[in-house]
């Protein structure tokens, strides 16, 4: 078991964001986790990461207590992800966004990079060349000069999840990564995802609305309704289940299914 | 010939704070409106050591650093740990900056209000030119090392750089430290090229002339600050033959700053003179076509 939330609670104010909420992921599994819009996905992803500490319930990582280290402490562990409204470093170039995920790689120390010993030179040169192989998995290598905040959609997208793949995580949370993708982007994106999870052997949790992406995928889904897990199971279980149906299609689908 | 000596000497010690400051607020987003008052620590620091236990002028120096940078420490944990927005950080600073001033003025080493006159000459043109290319140099390395590839990353937007495994505290903390001790450093130069300081030098004002500089200059930029605090010395000084205009005239330039350049002169980008010897080749070379 890679990723184990217990009974994960957290309440904003007088809304439960996340109630009771179990979830258990195995290595190398891409998961998907939905849900109707407000359903507590994303707040799932930062109780994960830190962003928020839960209320109550514990999330372990490897075996191991991580609900409460600091959010860096749990990127360290090899957890990374990319956010529903993309956040890049957007005064910088395509490049420098990479090579800052890297900044844990080099050795040096404080003392020898203020005296700009040769060997910080080296490690920072080595750093670029790094960053530039992600690049250019990610086809990202030609506009590596240009400002991030000047990309196309597409290929913010693309650089976010390049940049999350820097920190070599084990575990990587993408939120809504084909959110405003056209068909076309929606199929390289879905070919990008099974590929950085063959050839990084990620664990991969993916929220998405796009149901073509997630069934494509995802042989396993969480479904998430007003905080609370509402079922899990494989692609046919959760697509006959009733209780999904009706957080999809409303309550009178029941009556029209009944 | 003095005061043109004298005019670049507090030039270069105003453009060394400047650089601390631009580690702070240009490299790592953070405002202050204090930073006087670790220029404050780093003058009293090297000037009572050297005034009244003859310490030698480069260790009182360095002393005045530390000593900065550790009272940089006593706002920066309580106030980054609490994770204040930058506005309020900001005003944090500014009450720290007149404590650190009314502290000054009323403990007994440091005489209190009168000032402590009588500090040894000891910073002259080479001292304080040599200091400044120094402090460049510094901060040239911070910044391309991987600690200042935190500090952008902090500022550029601190949830993502939480993401991708940068401690903001400490990051955050660890350039206030540098900035303070340089801040320092243009201090103890300082006290030593007007043998007198007092308490009224490091106010508000003086936090404020070394933000606008940062500002001005560039944020993202070491050369841009460096070249605005020179000129914002030098250039009252030269205007004091349109007199009672000058302050209109200063005034004037920073709105113009703000209008034509909202990221500074050099924002992001660093002074070099590759553009200028590319367009001299352009010229010369068409010259020689011209001719040919």
């Amino acid at each position: 078991m890679l990723l184990e939330l217990k009974q994960v609670a957290k309440t904003f104010g007088g809304i439960k964001a996340v109630d009771g909420f179990d979830m258990a992921v195995e290595d190398h599994e891409i998961v998907g986790l939905i849900g109707p819009n407000g359903a507590g996905k994303t707040t799932v992803f930062n109780l994960i990461t830190s962003v928020y500490k839960p209320d109550s319930g514990s999330i372990y990582f490897a075996g191991e207590p991580i609900h409460r280290l600091p959010p860096h402490e749990v990127v360290g562990k090899g957890i990374a992800r990319t956010f529903q409204n993309i956040r890049l470093f957007n005064n910088l170039s395509v490049l420098e966004n990479v090579k800052l995920a890297l900044h844990n790689v080099p050795s040096y120390g404080f003392l020898s990079a203020m005296l700009g010993l040769p060997s910080m030179r080296r490690q920072n040169q080595s750093v670029v060349k790094k960053a530039m192989e992600f690049l250019d998995l990610m086809g990202l290598s030609d506009r590596a000069e240009m400002r991030a905040g000047g990309l196309p959609y597409g290929l913010s997208r693309r650089l976010e999840i390049a940049r999350a793949l820097a920190l070599s995580p084990k575990l990587l949370l993408l939120d809504e990564p084909a959110a405003g993708m056209n068909p076309d982007e929606i199929v390289g994106l879905r070919e990008l995802i099974a590929g950085v999870h063959r050839d990084f052997n990620l664990t991969i949790i993916l929220i998405e609305h796009r149901m073509d992406l997630v069934m494509a995928i995802c042989p396993r889904l969480v479904v998430l309704n007003f905080g609370t897990k509402l079922t899990e199971g494989t692609q046919q279980e959760v697509q006959t289940n009733p209780a999904v149906l009706q957080a999809y299609l409303g309550g009178d689908y029941a009556n029209v299914a009944g | 010939m003095g005061y043109v000596v004298g005019v670049i000497i507090l030039s270069a010690v105003q453009a060394i704070a400047t650089t601390g400051l631009a580690l702070f607020t240009g490299f790592t987003g953070q405002f202050s409106l204090g930073h006087a008052a670790f220029m404050a620590i780093g003058a009293y620091t090297a000037a009572i050591l050297t005034h009244f236990y003859g310490v030698s002028f480069l260790l009182a120096i360095l002393a005045g650093a530390i000593f900065a940078a550790a009272s940089s420490l006593v706002i920066g944990v309580p106030t980054l740990k609490a994770k204040l927005r930058s506005d309020y950080f900001a005003i944090a600073t500014l009450g720290f900056g007149e404590a650190v001033r009314v502290l000054l003025e009323n403990l007994d080493i440091t005489q209190g209000a009168r000032g402590l006159p009588g500090i040894a000459r000891l910073t002259d043109l080479p001292v304080a030119l040599v200091a400044l290319a120094i402090t460049a140099w510094l901060a040239r390395d911070y910044v391309r090392s991987r600690y200042g590839w935190r500090a952008v990353a902090v500022r550029e937007d601190a949830i993502a750089a939480e993401m991708i495994g940068v401690n903001v505290f400490r990051t955050k903390l660890t350039s206030l430290a540098c900035s303070a001790a340089l801040c320092g450093v243009a201090g103890a130069l300082m006290a030593h090229y007007l043998m007198f300081i007092q308490p009224a030098m490091f106010t508000g004002v003086q936090s404020t002339a070394l933000i606008t500089a940062v500002v001005a200059g560039g944020i993202g930029s070491l050369t841009g600050p460096i070249l605005a605090a020179a000129v914002f010395v030098m250039l009252p000084e030269f205007l004091r033959l349109a007199n009672m205009w000058r302050l209109v005239i200063y005034g004037l330039m920073l709105i113009l700053i703000m209008i034509f350049r909202p990221a500074g002169l050099m924002g992001y980008r660093e002074f070099s003179l590759k553009p200028v010897l590319h367009l001299w080749q352009r010229f010369s070379g068409r010259g020689r076509t011209s001719a040919s």
